[in-house]
């Protein structure tokens, strides 16, 4: 009889605790946390993340090549590859963040687009030459490339 | 000082048009070599990584590309609408070429593991191939042409030597002689003995 007791109680307590937890959820509809929002700012922010996460990417394929003493004709190329997009990255990363303290009156606007920049110091500077991305990322894809052509080519 | 802000723009619609024609070649160049070795486990892996730097380059340049001709066509609202969309697609081929290149190292161990065995697996099927034609080799002394004395039985070797029947077969061959004598050879030998069976 003891032991049945001891068997059925905790039962009931679970029950009891679960008709509470249910009640309070029902009279108390406060701001639940399961569901967050993802407005704001977060879009730069998880961006950024990504950016970081990518320079980490490099940097572990770059070391894990010289590891591995991968040195066949190719290599030297998709190593410049990586090493351009690590390049790449802190560049653009660099850029979205100087572009949260660049002033809205910086840009000369002409029917509503961008026509010129004022330069005022090296901070304008460098957050102009951010903007010209490409010119690193086009090389890259280029020795990505010759990479690829080279290691199709070999026998 | 006001800077011309074309550069910018110029380069950007410039540089996003060579970026998706390499990212096509690139893909191109990929599958060709992936498709002459398909088996290879560390070349698939590399091709399906440099089709998430396809991606990447891809999803960035088109976006770019749609934002230039939005705000040279006046559409900036439609383009600060579809900004966040192509914004997460490009962030998230960030995390797929992050996530491939966690498995640099593993899938380079495997494929290293997979041709050791390879090499060990061939080597071991030349030593059985050499073998097995070693002993086809000896099948086919004894099933050759034997010279043979029609008087005596001896057998004429390579080397040009005679040998017992016996001693010929015992050498080339498996088999083993274990001595005993024939019921006429019993009557040639020993005319008086009746019971040959004990002789058997």
């Amino acid at each position: 009889m003891l032991k049945h007791k001891m068997q059925v109680m905790p039962l009931r307590r679970v029950f009891v605790a679960v008709v509470w937890l249910v009640g309070l959820l029902l009279v108390i509809p406060s701001p639940i946390w399961a569901v967050q929002s993802h407005g704001g700012a977060e879009g730069l922010v998880s961006h950024q993340i990504g950016h970081i996460l990518f320079v980490v990417a490099m940097i572990t394929i770059l070391v894990r090549i010289r590891h591995h003493n991968l040195v066949e004709p190719g290599w030297k190329e998709f190593k410049i590859f990586l090493w351009l997009l690590l390049g790449w990255n802190l560049q653009t990363f660099v850029g979205h963040l100087l572009r949260e303290f660049v002033v809205d009156h910086k840009f000369v606007k002409v029917d509503g687009n961008v026509s010129g920049y004022h330069l005022a110091n090296t901070f304008d500077l460098f957050f102009y030459l951010t903007r010209l991305d490409h010119l690193l990322l086009v090389p890259a894809f280029l020795f990505l490339l010759l990479a690829l052509r080279r290691w199709e080519a070999n026998k | 000082m006001i800077v011309s802000w074309q550069p910018v723009v110029w380069i950007d619609i410039l540089g996003s048009v060579l970026i998706v024609l390499l990212a096509l070649k690139c893909s191109q160049y990929a599958f060709r070599w992936m498709r002459k070795k398909a088996d290879d486990t560390f070349r698939f892996y590399l091709f399906l990584m440099t089709l998430s730097f396809v991606m990447f380059a891809f999803s960035r340049s088109v976006g770019h590309l749609v934002k230039q001709a939005m705000l040279m066509e006046g559409m900036t609202s439609v383009w600060q609408a579809l900004a966040p969309f192509s914004g997460a697609i490009n962030t998230a081929t960030f995390i797929v070429i992050f996530a491939f290149s966690i498995y640099f190292n593993r899938s380079r161990k495997v494929h290293i593991e997979i041709q050791r065995h390879r090499e060990q697996l061939e080597a071991m099927v030349r030593e059985r191939t050499q073998e097995l034609q070693k002993a086809q080799a000896e099948v086919k002394i004894l099933s050759g042409f034997l010279p043979i004395c029609s008087s005596c039985k001896k057998i004429r070797d390579d080397q040009g030597y005679w040998s017992q029947i016996e001693e010929y077969i015992r050498d080339h061959s498996e088999a083993e002689f274990t001595h005993s004598i024939c019921p006429d050879c019993v009557n040639r030998l020993y005319p008086g003995l009746k019971d040959n069976d004990s002789l058997k």
